[in-house]
């Protein structure tokens, strides 16, 4: 009877501190998160996108004349 | 009887050793008693002292920080958000001491100080533990956590990023060292943001892992989110409008708001000047959101309203002929002017007053009107009264009461000056009465889901009219620059002298603009101020419609509004094909 009560919180006390180290992973994995985001936040900002449009892919916005609207029906 | 006899049996037995035994017995009573008695010192007088040092090396109290919310855009953009980082401090006794050269040589490297810092930090310190460096990134903060520098602890920290910097710094604001808001949404919302730290008592194994939690867990509440009304691609276009104009009329400062004209949303608000968030130290310190906490008198971008008033009330008709007395009027002492007056002309139309901005033609129409009914308008639109959005430090502005107004009180007023004066964000949610069909429309800064109810103050009839007026302003007025191609636009145009000391300065202007896209049911409204243009013209159509027409033709692409207005087609034409029936 005392040998498997030892042996449960011994069980016991392994799993959960398995179950904390996961939980630090966890934290490190939310850690990223944030910094993903912010990455994404930073890199899809209208002005990077606008810059690399015109200067490197030589984009132009096309004349509202050449624009024909389709009407909705 | 017998009992005694045995006794005595056993003590012929024992007799022997008699000297013995007692030596025996009393070598083990006192073991015994040295026993008991360092019992009862361990287990009486120093209990709780032994208990805490147990206590001490297996248990251990954490705090669970809370996250800071984050602050979005209307479609989740991040304009604030909190990263953890790590604060690095030294016990500059301990360090002194035990810090190895090769040790400090590292310690200065991964965290960028020279060597005079750590001497001043550490050497010439007499403190019992100083901030060695602040809002660390966590990866460099490992890497010295493994050098293992005896005097050097860490502590667990946010820092705040703004991702688009000095774009939306008045408006979101900012964070002290100590998480708490300062300025803008991060004020404002501060207990929302900010959230609960937690606490959790955790027992430790040898090898320092937590094996068991102690007492209940405390957990953390995590700050909320908060989502604005701001477009974050809306914003950036009004921001760089705003500062080309700003650069190019060598003004002082220009706010502009861009805002949803059905549902009062406001999707962009823009300040120059600015500054960066994410480096608060350096150069320029922070400026205030000037569209909210900034009044100045509207100037004739107040005349719609006027004329609207006269227009509600059947007081005069759009084509009615009104005398401006060739741009000069006098009441007493006290003379009208038309900036934008024709030589010999004597008289306007009603159209017309609002399309070259009559001072006289809009004194003329005001002073028609009863005092009461005309404050009651320009009150029902918002004027003199905050408008609520959830900014700290917003005003309200004046209008002054009409018992006070007087002739040339009622008549100055009919044209923004004098008795009034309010914030872009109050002429900006002024004109959602042009938008709604005569109801005025409450403005936010936070998402809305849905839709939100309006005070009737025009008739429907009186604001169509008007909105063709205001057309008149963009077609052959002083709005010429808000031409937007392909988009029908209504505004108005404002230039009001500033006010120093009392006194109207002729050579410092504002110049304000306010239009309505597209024109036959607005969607948007952007209301814009410059701040004393100093180079080129200081008119409202020449400083600030320019800002409009540049971002609205953005802006309509980007919110996929369709045109209302025809162009010449010179685009190749395309063949109609019907389409084939399929299955």
């Amino acid at each position: 009877m005392a040998l498997a009560k030892v042996n449960a919180e011994h069980q016991y006390r392994k799993l959960f501190s398995e179950n904390e180290h996961q939980k630090d992973i966890g934290r490190q994995l939310d850690l990223e998160y944030s910094q993903l985001q912010l990455e994404q936040s930073t890199l899809s900002m209208h002005s990077k996108i606008d810059e690399i449009a015109k200067k490197s892919l030589k984009m132009k916005e096309p004349d509202p004349k050449k624009i024909i609207m389709l009407e909705q029906h | 009887m017998s009992l005694f006899i045995n006794n005595k049996v056993e003590k012929t037995f024992f007799e022997l050793s008699g000297v013995r035994r007692r030596w025996i017995l009393i070598l083990f009573l006192a073991g015994f008693l040295t026993l008991i008695v360092r019992a009862l010192y361990l287990q009486g007088l120093n209990k709780n002292f032994l208990q805490e040092k147990a206590t001490a090396t297996s248990n251990r109290i954490l705090s669970l920080a809370a996250d800071r919310g984050k602050i979005t855009d209307r479609h989740g953009n991040i304009l604030a958000l909190s990263t953890p980082v790590v604060s690095v401090n030294a016990n500059p006794k301990i360090a002194k001491v035990k810090m190895t050269k090769e040790q400090r040589t590292q310690l200065e490297a991964i965290l960028n100080l020279t060597s005079a810092e750590v001497d001043d930090k550490i050497f010439n310190s007499t403190r019992e533990n100083v901030y060695l460096k602040r809002r660390v990134p966590p990866n460099d903060a490992d890497q010295l956590k493994g050098l293992k520098i005896p005097g050097i602890s860490f502590e667990n920290d946010f820092q705040r990023f703004y991702p688009a910097g000095e774009v939306t710094a008045n408006l979101v604001g900012f964070t002290s060292m100590e998480n708490v808001g300062m300025e803008g949404i991060e004020k404002a919302q501060n207990r929302s943001l900010s959230g609960v730290a937690g606490r959790r008592k955790v027992l430790k194994d040898k090898l320092g892992r937590f094996v068991d939690d102690i007492d209940d867990i405390k957990l953390p509440q995590e700050g909320n989110d908060v989502t604005l009304s701001i477009d974050r691609r809306i914003q950036y276009l009004t921001y760089r409008e705003l500062a080309k104009s700003i650069e190019e009329h060598k003004a002082l400062a220009g706010s502009a708001v861009v805002i949803d004209a059905k549902t009062g949303e406001i999707l962009a608000l823009a300040n120059l000047p600015t500054y960066n968030p994410n480096n608060l130290n350096a150069g320029s310190g922070p400026t205030r959101n000037r569209a909210v906490t900034d009044v100045f008198e509207p100037g004739s971008t107040m005349k719609p309203f006027v004329v609207s008033a006269a227009l509600d009330s059947g007081l005069v008709r759009p084509t009615q002929n009104i005398d401006t007395s060739a741009g000069f009027m006098k009441i007493g002492s006290f003379t009208i002017h038309d900036a934008h007056a024709e030589p010999g002309r004597l008289s306007m139309t009603v159209s017309e007053v609002i399309a070259k901005s009559s001072n006289v033609g809009a004194a003329r129409i005001g002073l028609m009107q009863d005092p009461k009914n005309l404050w009651g308008t320009l009150n029902k639109v918002g004027f003199g009264m905050r408008t609520n959005v959830g900014f700290p430090g917003e005003v309200g502005g004046v209008l002054r009461n009409y018992k006070n107004w007087g002739m040339v009180g009622q008549a100055t007023v009919s044209y923004g000056y004098g008795g009034i004066n309010l914030t872009l964000l109050q002429l900006a949610q002024s004109y959602t009465v042009f938008a709604n069909d005569g109801e005025l429309k409450p403005i936010t800064l936070y998402k809305r889901n849905e839709p939100v109810m309006g005070t009737k103050v025009f008739k429907r009839e009186t604001v169509k009219t008007m909105l063709e007026m205001m057309e008149g302003v963009i077609e052959d007025g002083t709005g010429g620059n808000a031409k937007v191609k392909g988009y029908r636009v209504a505004g108005k145009t404002g230039t009001a002298e500033k006010i120093t000391n009392g006194k109207y300065e002729k050579n410092k202007n504002i110049g304000s603009f306010v239009g309505l896209i597209p024109a036959t049911n607005p969607r948007i409204i952007m209301a814009i101020m410059i701040d004393e243009p100093t180079l080129g013209s200081h008119f409202g159509g020449a400083v600030a419609a320019p800002v409009f027409s540049n971002v609205m033709t953005d802006v309509m692409k980007i919110l996929n509004i369709p045109r209302d207005d025809k162009l010449p087609n010179t685009a190749p034409q395309l063949e109609r094909v019907e389409p084939k029936e399929t299955i």
